[in-house]
C-alpha cells in the first residue's frame, strides 16, 4: 500500500469516528460500520434523504451521507422530540448530521480544513458526475434497523 | 424562494455536478440545497404581507443559510395577523422549529379560530407544551420569542402581545417601542404567565407610522467602532433615519446600515426584521 493511499485511510477513519461519535452522542445507540469499499465510477451511492458538504483548503473534496427517510425520522424523534416530523426536517437532519460529522473532522485537520454549508436533497439524480481524480471510498453503516452510507472522496 | 435563497452560492463544490437526462439529452445542472428552498419557501412573500397591510419589507438572513426565525401570515374577515418568532438555536434544527411553529400557530388562529394576541400567545404556550409533554430525550430548546400583530381594519385599530419579543412604532412625531412580557413561549411551563394586549387606534394622525417587529439577532449584532453589539438605542437611531426613505426603499437602508456596522464582524444570530406601513 502506497502513502497515498495510507494517507487517505487515515482520513476516512477520522470521518468513521466522527460519525459514531455523532450518533452516539444523538441518541445514545452506536451506529455498526461494515468494510469500506472504493466507489466504482458507474455506482451512484445514494437513498432518499442526502446531505452532502463540500471541502477545500489543504484537502479538497466531498463527503456525504445518505440514507433512507425513516432513519433521519428516528433521528429527529429522539434527539428533537418532534412527534410527526415532515420531509423537510428529514432533509434538514440529513444536513445537520453531514455538518456535524465534517465540523468535527475539522478539529482534526484545523482551520485550513474548510466546509462548505450543507447541501441537501431528496432522491436520485440520475448520474451524479465526481470529480474523476479523487478515489471516493464508501463506508456502509446501519443504525437502529436503518442502512447508510457515507461517501468520502479527498485528496 | 427568497432573493437571498437565489443568491445563496453552495460554494465548495465546484467539481461536482448532477447530469440530468432529459429527453435523452444529457445537461448539467447544479446540486440545488432542498433545505433553502425549503426554509424560505416556509413563510410569506413581501407581496402577501402587502396585500394584508398595505407596504411591507421583510429582511431574513439566517446566520447559517437556514435558521430559527420566521414569521406566519394570515387574514380573517376583517382582521390581518402578523406573527413573528424567533426560536431558540440556529441552523437546521432552528429551521425545523420554525416549520413546527407555523404548524401551531396556523392550528391555533385558523382552527381553533382564536384572534386575541394574548391569547394566540397563551395558545401557542400550551401547544408546545402539550406536544413535548411525553419527549424526556427533547435536546433541541423548544422556546420561542414571538410578537403577535392584529391589524382591525373595521375597528380601526392595531393590537399587539409581545412574548419576549416588542413593537417599534416609528413617525416623524413618534417614536415607541412597545414592550412585550419578557417570559418567551414554549419552555418553564412550571412558571405561570400571562401576556398583556396593547391597542394602538389608527386615525389620520397617525396612518402613517410604520410597525417594526425584529428578533434578537438584530440589537445583538456586534459591531461598530468598539465591536459592541448594535443595541436598542443604535437600531432606533437606524429606523429613525430610515423615514427619510419610502418603506420599499428603506429596507435597503436598513440592510445596509446594519452591514455597515458589523464590518468584518461574522453575525453570530439569525436575524430578522420586518417593517410595515398601512399606506
Amino acid at each position: 500500500m502506497d502513502v497515498q493511499q495510507l494517507a487517505f485511510e487515515k482520513t476516512v477513519n477520522v470521518f468513521i469516528n466522527s460519525l459514531s461519535n455523532y450518533f452516539l452522542k444523538l441518541t445514545k445507540k452506536p451506529i455498526k460500520t461494515y468494510a469500506p469499499f472504493v466507489k466504482e465510477p458507474e455506482d451512484l451511492i445514494m437513498k432518499e434523504c442526502t446531505g452532502m458538504i463540500g471541502i477545500s483548503g489543504n484537502k479538497k473534496g466531498l463527503i456525504y451521507i445518505s440514507g433512507d427517510m425513516g432513519m433521519f425520522e428516528d433521528l429527529i424523534k429522539q434527539y428533537v422530540g418532534l412527534n410527526s416530523p415532515t420531509a423537510n426536517d428529514m432533509l434538514d437532519m440529513a444536513g445537520e448530521v453531514s455538518n456535524v460529522v465534517a465540523g468535527n473532522v475539522r478539529e482534526t485537520y484545523g482551520h485550513e480544513f474548510m466546509i462548505s454549508i450543507p447541501v441537501v436533497f431528496k432522491g436520485t439524480p440520475d448520474r451524479l458526475k465526481f470529480p474523476d481524480d479523487v478515489p471516493i471510498y464508501v463506508i456502509p453503516m446501519s443504525w437502529n434497523g436503518h442502512e447508510a452510507f457515507m461517501v468520502v472522496g479527498i485528496k | 424562494m427568497s432573493a437571498r435563497a437565489k443568491n445563496f452560492k453552495t460554494h465548495n463544490l465546484p467539481s461536482l455536478s448532477i447530469s440530468k437526462n432529459e429527453n435523452k439529452k444529457s445537461s448539467q445542472r447544479e446540486i440545488s440545497d432542498h433545505s433553502l428552498d425549503n426554509y424560505f419557501s416556509t413563510f410569506p412573500s413581501e407581496e402577501d404581507l402587502d396585500r394584508a397591510f398595505g407596504n411591507a419589507y421583510v429582511l431574513n438572513q439566517p446566520v447559517n443559510g437556514v435558521g430559527g426565525d420566521g414569521f406566519w401570515q394570515g387574514t380573517k374577515g376583517d382582521c390581518s395577523f402578523l406573527i413573528v418568532f424567533d426560536c431558540m438555536g440556529h441552523g437546521r434544527f432552528a429551521a425545523m422549529m420554525t416549520r413546527f411553529y407555523i404548524r401551531i400557530i396556523h392550528e391555533i388562529v385558523v382552527n381553533r379560530n382564536i384572534s386575541k394576541p394574548d391569547e394566540i400567545l397563551n395558545g401557542i404556550h400550551q401547544q408546545v407544551k402539550e406536544e413535548f409533554k411525553n419527549q424526556d430525550a427533547k435536546h433541541v430548546g423548544t422556546g420561542a420569542d414571538i410578537g403577535v400583530l392584529v391589524f382591525d381594519r373595521k375597528q380601526h385599530k392595531m393590537t399587539f402581545s409581545g412574548a419576549g419579543m416588542d413593537l417599534v412604532v416609528s413617525s416623524e412625531r413618534n417614536f415607541e417601542r412597545i414592550k412585550g412580557e419578557r417570559k418567551q413561549v414554549g419552555q418553564y411551563f412550571e412558571v405561570e404567565r400571562s401576556y398583556q394586549s396593547h391597542v394602538i387606534e389608527i386615525t389620520k394622525r397617525n396612518i402613517w407610522q410604520r410597525y417594526y417587529l425584529f428578533s434578537d439577532g438584530v440589537t445583538d449584532l456586534f459591531g461598530g467602532p468598539k465591536g459592541k453589539k448594535l443595541g436598542f438605542n443604535k437600531l432606533s437611531e437606524i429606523l429613525k433615519d430610515g423615514l427619510k426613505y419610502e418603506l420599499s426603499e428603506e429596507k435597503k437602508y436598513v440592510e445596509n446600515a446594519l452591514s455597515h456596522w458589523a464590518g468584518s464582524n461574522e453575525p453570530l444570530d439569525d436575524l430578522l426584521i420586518i417593517g410595515l406601513s398601512l399606506r
